[in-house]
């Protein structure tokens, strides 16, 4: 095995073909790691520029509380600031998705799903969707990152690299003086199958060390994005040691390599994709809820609002009792019932993309690429549910902060600094992998592994014995 | 005297038509045994069965008193072959194809001792750290004579080795032959070439339709004798 290995590569560093295109891939995977990490950058940079502002916004209502009201402007801002209605107009709080370091790797739902929410009380975080969600397995349109270099261009280097490990001593005349060497062209091919794995590890290897160097990843997840990486490479070779096993020509091989590429890659996904049922009106669908319940709730009568919002918050009469405004009794039972109403609506659309995303998963066992992908974006924190759970988390923020306010507002008493200060703070919902997430991915890639091993094994011995 | 290949009513049929009928021959060691005949005569055939590459239909084809079983790897430490054309590694040199396909037959052989070996086997010193991808059709040979050599083995095979050399790579060629028989190797060579295989060989036999029709000493017989022998058979 040792002689074979050291022949190889000195056959590998003498291809010009193999070491260009390994060369090749290198410099493809650096880019794509360059374009992940501009994206990061870029959205961190925006955070940057939306944190800063929105701390600003902070310190200029802190100062606010102690205006000078001796002018007319000052007692407006003392007022303003004292006033928590118009301190939260005024502050417009921020909230954002923090890009994950392996985000730049696997970019997932990152570039189609909103990663910041401005909560102002009358903003509602399911009516900023950027763009509708039209393909849920994203393998059809996936960005230049290094999870798109792995999955779609690394099979086709290890199909180039291996498609003739059996069939080329055949076909260039040495496979009968290799026979009579004592060893079989079993073993030869495996070692040779196997060396070949070792340089597309080391590339993958490689590019995915400098990947989570530059964007800071942690170890833990680093690890997990090398096993995942490592287990799709063995999947691809376990299916090139099936075929080119067949005993086939090197040309009849790489075609049936290069077609099992385009079914697993493209036809199956896509396939169970047009399965899928998207929620193309969900955009409309909020839109209409918006117009709605803005409309029919602005318009009621201010009597008919206000024993309409006793009896979702019968708690709060005591404050309506003190205060009797009935103006800000409307603003108040608007923002109550529009939020309400729209994270309603938002969180069923949203619990039906989590579903429909729970029922691709459901097709591993025949889609092992997306099996991967997913495992790579869970990783980064970049699937949809990642987005579903992170905009879940901001309405319900957003739903905390407004009890404290209208409360307040409703009740006349006066925000102070420290209680202005001492609102609750944003937590981003905590990402990771499930045990469960880590097997319904691993478990059917390697079940493709072993059949396609046992069948590659399996002609091989076939192969071997009618040679003979 | 114990034979070193013995091939017992041999047969290889392939569907309807016998490639190889009831051969049955043995070769001591130190013999060069030249098979002759027409393209489809049966020679390839017959070394084919003793390298193990098919699996006779009938009969038995044994060296060193072992049967070949296709697969089995026993009989293999015993022989070598050098084919027709011998394609080795184009971008690897002389020394390095030799070092690999000795290493795959178990042995080790310092850079000296391979430069030795293709020496015996006639390739000029310049030739050695050169990529195989330069070497003309002798010159390979020569390598595959070499791998020949360093292997040690007891029984070559030849299928038509001098088929396409120059007259002076294939008297050098010839001297190796009988170097190598000197030294108690046995050979079973297939060729066309009757004048070589007259006067390389220490019997010949004529192949005619998968069938040994004659087996003859080249002590008996001279090359246009041989030449009248084969032309009747051929033609009979």
């Amino acid at each position: 095995m040792k002689n074979i290995f050291t022949y190889e590569w000195k056959l590998f560093i003498r291809n010009r073909a193999m070491l260009w295109s390994w060369i090749l891939m290198l410099g493809i995977g650096l880019y794509a790691i360059y374009y992940g990490w501009s994206f990061n950058d870029t959205q961190l940079q925006l955070i940057t520029k939306i944190d800063t502002a929105y701390q600003a916004r902070i310190q200029t209502q802190l100062q606010r509380f102690s205006a000078d009201t001796t002018t007319k402007e000052g007692k407006a801002d003392y007022r303003n600031a004292h006033d928590a209605y118009m301190n939260e107009w005024y502050t417009r709080p921020m909230v954002w998705k923090h890009p994950q370091g392996l985000q730049a790797l696997s970019l997932g739902q990152s570039d189609n799903q909103p990663f910041y929410y401005n909560l102002w009380i009358f903003n509602n975080v399911y009516n900023t969707r950027q763009t509708e969600l039209r393909n849920p397995d994203k393998l059809l349109a996936g960005n230049f990152d290094l999870s798109f270099v792995i999955i779609f261009l690394l099979p086709l280097l290890i199909i180039a690299y291996s498609y003739n490990v059996v069939s080329a001593d055949r076909e260039d005349g040495l496979a009968g003086l290799l026979n009579v060497q004592g060893i079989s062209q079993r073993a030869i091919a495996s070692v040779r199958l196997l060396f070949r794995c070792c340089v597309v590890l080391i590339l993958a290897f490689t590019l995915s060390i400098v990947g989570v160097v530059i964007n800071g990843v942690a170890t833990t997840t680093a690890a997990g994005w090398l096993g995942v990486s490592v287990l799709y490479i063995l999947f691809w070779f376990s299916l090139v040691y099936w075929l080119t096993a067949l005993g086939k020509s090197g040309a009849v091989t790489a075609l049936k390599l290069v077609s099992l590429w385009v079914v697993l890659l493209i036809m199956i996904p896509s396939l169970l994709n047009s399965l899928q049922k998207v929620n193309e009106g969900a955009k409309m669908e909020i839109a209409e809820a918006n117009r709605e319940y803005g409309s029919k709730i602005w318009g009621m009568d201010k009597r008919l609002l206000a024993d309409t919002f006793l009896l979702v918050k019968p708690e709060w009469k005591k404050h309506f009792m003190l205060k009797n405004d009935t103006n800000e009794l409307r603003s108040v039972a608007y923002a109550y019932f529009t939020m309400h109403n729209m994270n309603r609506v938002g969180r069923e659309i949203d619990s039906v993309a989590f579903y429909q995303q729970s029922h691709v998963e459901r097709f591993n066992y025949i889609n092992p690429v997306f099996a991967i992908q997913l495992l790579y974006n869970k990783l980064a924190a970049t699937e949809l549910n990642n987005f579903i759970v992170f905009r879940e988390a901001a309405s319900a923020y957003q739903e905390q902060r407004y009890e404290l306010i209208a409360q307040r507002e409703l009740s006349g008493e006066k925000l102070t600094p420290a209680s202005f200060q001492a609102y609750p703070k944003f937590l981003q919902p905590p990402t990771g992998l499930a045990s469960s997430d880590w097997l319904g991915s691993i478990i059917p890639v390697m079940c493709f592994m072993l059949i396609a091993l046992v069948l590659g094994n399996y002609h091989s011995k076939k192969n071997q014995s009618h040679e003979k | 005297m114990a034979y070193t290949l013995e091939a017992v009513e041999l047969t290889k049929k392939y569907n309807s038509t016998t490639a190889l009928d009831r051969l049955t021959l043995s070769i001591q060691p130190g013999e060069i045994f030249c098979l002759l005949g027409q393209n489809g005569a049966g020679k390839t055939t017959t070394i084919h069965l003793f390298l193990g590459f098919t699996q006779p239909s009938s009969g038995k084809a044994l060296i060193k008193e072992m049967e070949v079983l296709p697969g089995a790897s026993d009989t293999k430490k015993f022989i070598a072959y050098i084919p027709e054309v011998v394609q080795l590694y184009g971008n690897l040199n002389g020394i390095e194809n030799l070092d690999f396909f000795s290493r795959l037959a178990g042995f080790k052989y310092t850079d000296e001792e391979l430069k030795g070996l293709l020496k015996i086997a006639g390739l000029q010193e310049e030739a050695h750290n050169k990529r195989l991808s330069t070497y003309s059709k002798g010159m390979r040979q020569k390598v595959g004579i070499a791998i020949a050599l360093a292997k040690n083995a007891d029984v070559i095979f030849m299928d038509e080795p001098t088929s396409g050399l120059d007259p002076k790579a294939t008297a050098e060629f010839t001297t190796i032959c009988r170097d190598l028989a000197a030294a108690g190797k046995s050979i079973l060579m297939a060729t066309h070439d009757i004048f070589n295989a007259v006067n390389v060989g220490t019997r010949i036999g004529i192949m005619k339709q998968g069938v040994l029709v004659h087996t003859l000493s080249t002590n008996e017989i001279t090359a246009n004798e041989l030449q009248k022998l084969y032309m009747e058979t051929i033609y009979e």
